[in-house]
């Protein structure tokens, strides 16, 4: 059988082989000591803090080094600022109901885009609606996708609307989950600049290690990311980054105040403070602690393996002049928008009145994982290799044939 | 019985006495005297009853300042809880009209006059209060009431020690925990005397300046003004709340930044002015966000 050609990242992505060590040996290490001190130990202060008699024997968990290192290296492929905060949740939506609590406090009327997760638009709509109070959505992806809007053009669309509907906060993504990487410092300073901006959060759920995050420049107040995409780590832990001068302390104090409250239930962000503050709540909730040890190791991964654009671009390249040349249809946004998340629509009818299970199947029968959608549309994660010739010839194949 | 009843009975019981003798009088009339007569005597009563229907309209026609008494008993007794506190007022005035002592009357005429004044500020829609705890447990349950979703507060600062006493730590108490939870949502413009935010420092003095962090940890959102941006615009300088769309409350300070006076005014009229007030403001202010952002 020849080897898969996974181009799914943007669903969930390969895990990363550190990753993957660290999640067998820590199944390993929990069959044969399960939680005894060694664990408690090991989880505070790291791998070295255990006897070398049981470090030689799980190699795989010695890239932990505690949750301190944890959040240094998760800052470290962000780019963010040494002194900014990192909050670690066992889901990204846990973060997203933070954020929403967060956004409505200062703000009245917050514009999202349709570019939005259905479910984080959900959550937002639940929290402004409990206080009556509005979101407006600015309707750009048609645009994008069709009429290959500009990111410059995009910006001054939302900032137009932002102005016009008297809006204070802001939702953005940063790749949406079609591959839209939306020019959101630009909008964020155009924004500051014309009108009062109260609160931003970004949704960097499919750019974290896609696209450079670059929040060193403290352009937002909030950013949600998750490990189980890009970064590989496979098994879905929420991070959430925050350290804008501005804004940090409001944040830091209302997550404290509202965990305490019982108000945001997060058990792994608060067996993580624990861990780091050194205090212990007797009776707290029992977490899954794997998401922590593969997202750390899948973090190392990554930090070790910063990827090329230029690779990036070239399969970009090659992708879509085969595609264009056995008659798909690419939908790429302009050049200035584009992510490593490409479009494709089939030109057959069959295929466009064919399930997206029936397209996902077709193309895993010739070795290639990837999404699918309605109307013959699959969606490709570029991979950070080159194509081999093999992978050109899977995709030809997979391409050329009809449902 | 008492005397007054019995006044009061003896008024009551004239028209019928009158009545019945007036019905005498015109049986007799009629039994004995010839039918010439007693058309004209009938004349007679006609005329007499224009007449006195025609003296009393043009009575009241001459006193139009007089209250239509009974347009107000009416409309009053659609409001029952209104109602009794009317009868009961009545009957108060009609006791302390009932006592001479001429001292007595002093004092009751002086205290009348206040309540009257009282009654006439509330008629208009306003409340005032003097005690400093009285409007503060107005003030809760205004913020606390259903459907009230934004207070917007203009702070007028000419001491550090603004809402630092009891009280007001208590009412910055409740604005926290209010946003905090969602219940309003609350924004507020302080306009605070040069002396305590010179020109040449970023933040006002402590405890003023932690005591805008504390909200601004909240989630308040925050503008702050120096009292010198509005000097051609005198007119701002002033101190109020606006409870959504139902009230607007005026806060008079002391020098030591304690609450004296406050009024609050429920006419529509009065929150769009202040609405107004709260846009121009906003012309000269500085968000506390926009503070921090230079701080770094």
């Amino acid at each position: 059988m020849p080897e898969l050609l996974y181009l799914d990242t943007a669903r969930l992505g390969l895990m990363s082989p550190r990753a993957c060590r660290a999640s067998v040996d820590f199944a390993r290490f929990a069959g044969e000591y399960g939680a005894t001190l060694y664990l408690t130990d090991f989880l505070k202060d790291g791998f070295a803090s255990l006897p070398s008699t049981i470090r030689d024997r799980y190699r795989g968990l010695e890239d932990w080094c505690g949750v301190a290192s944890l959040r240094q290296s998760l800052r470290d492929l962000s780019n963010a600022q040494r002194d900014s905060n990192v909050l670690v949740a066992s889901r990204a939506a846990s973060l997203m109901k933070l954020a929403a609590r967060l956004l409505v406090r200062p703000c009245h009327n917050i514009l999202v885009t349709d570019l939005s997760w259905p479910a984080y638009d959900r959550i937002l709509r639940r929290a402004a609606n409990n206080r009556g109070y509005k979101v407006t959505k600015v309707r750009v992806r048609r645009r994008i996708l069709k009429r290959h809007l500009t990111a410059d053009e995009l910006t001054d669309n939302i900032a137009t609307q932002f102005v016009r509907d008297g809006c204070d906060g802001l939702f953005l993504p940063l790749v949406d989950n079609l591959g839209v990487q939306l020019p959101v410092r630009r909008i964020v300073e155009r924004l500051r600049n014309e009108a009062e901006l109260r609160f931003v959060v970004l949704d960097a759920a499919q750019a974290y290690n896609h696209v450079p995050l670059d929040l060193a420049s403290n352009y937002c107040d909030f950013v949600i990311a998750g490990c189980h995409k890009w970064l590989r780590a496979f098994t879905p832990m929420g991070v959430g980054f925050f350290g804008h001068p501005a804004t940090a302390d409001y944040i830091r104090d209302s997550t404290q105040r509202w965990m305490r409250q019982g108000a945001i239930d997060e058990p792994l962000m608060r067996f993580v403070d624990e861990l780091d503050g050194g205090a212990c709540q007797r009776f707290g909730e029992t977490v899954s602690l794997s998401p922590l040890l593969t997202s750390n190791a899948a973090v190392i991964d990554a930090l070790r393996n910063r990827e090329s654009i230029e690779v990036t671009t070239d399969n970009e390249r090659v992708l879509t002049s085969m595609a264009d040349s056995l008659g798909w249809r690419v939908l790429t946004p302009s050049n200035d928008l584009r992510s490593r998340i490409v479009l494709l629509q089939s030109p057959h009818e069959s295929d466009r009145l064919a399930s997206s299970e029936t397209i996902r199947r077709r193309f895993l029968n010739r070795s290639i994982a990837l999404s699918a959608y309605t109307c013959g549309i699959v969606r490709v994660s570029l991979p950070s290799r080159p194509f081999s010739v093999d992978d050109c010839a899977a995709l030809q194949s997979a391409l050329a044939s009809t449902a | 019985m008492d005397a007054t009843e019995t006044t009061h009975s003896e008024h009551s019981s004239k028209p019928l006495l009158a009545s019945a003798g007036l019905a005498g009088l015109t049986f007799a009339v009629w039994a004995a005297a010839p039918t010439s007569f007693l058309l004209g005597y009938l004349c007679l009563l006609v005329s007499a009853l224009i007449g006195l229907v025609m003296k009393t309209w043009l009575e009241v026609r001459a006193r139009p300042q007089q209250p239509p008494l009974l347009e107000l008993l009416l409309s009053l007794a659609s409001d029952p809880e209104l109602a009794t506190l009317h009868a009961s007022l009545a009957d108060a005035l009609k006791d302390v009209s009932s006592r001479t002592d001429p001292t007595f009357r002093k004092l009751a005429l002086s205290r009348l006059n206040s309540i009257a004044a009282d009654c006439a500020l509330l008629a208009k829609g306003q409340v005032a209060f003097t005690s400093t705890e009285s409007w503060r447990v107005v003030y809760e349950e205004l913020l606390r009431s259903p459907g009230l979703h934004l207070y917007r507060s203009v702070a007028y600062v000419e001491s550090a020690h603004y809402w630092q006493d009891g009280p007001g730590q208590q009412s910055t108490q409740l604005n926290l925990e209010l946003h905090d939870e969602g219940t309003i949502r609350i924004e507020r413009t302080a306009i605070i005397a040069d002396h305590l935010w010179p020109a040449s420092d970023l933040f006002p003095v402590d405890p003023l300046h932690s005591w805008l962090d504390q909200q601004h940890r909240y989630g308040i959102w925050l503008r702050l003004i120096r009292e010198s941006a509005l000097e051609n615009d005198s007119e701002l300088l002033c101190d109020f709340g606006i409870y959504g769309t139902r009230a607007v409350g005026m806060q008079t300070a002391d020098p030591a930044g304690r609450t004296i006076r406050f009024l609050l005014d429920f006419n529509f009229a009065k929150i769009q002015e202040a609405e107004t007030v709260w846009n121009r403001l906003g012309v000269y202010a500085t968000s506390y966000r926009h503070l921090l952002d230079q701080q770094h």
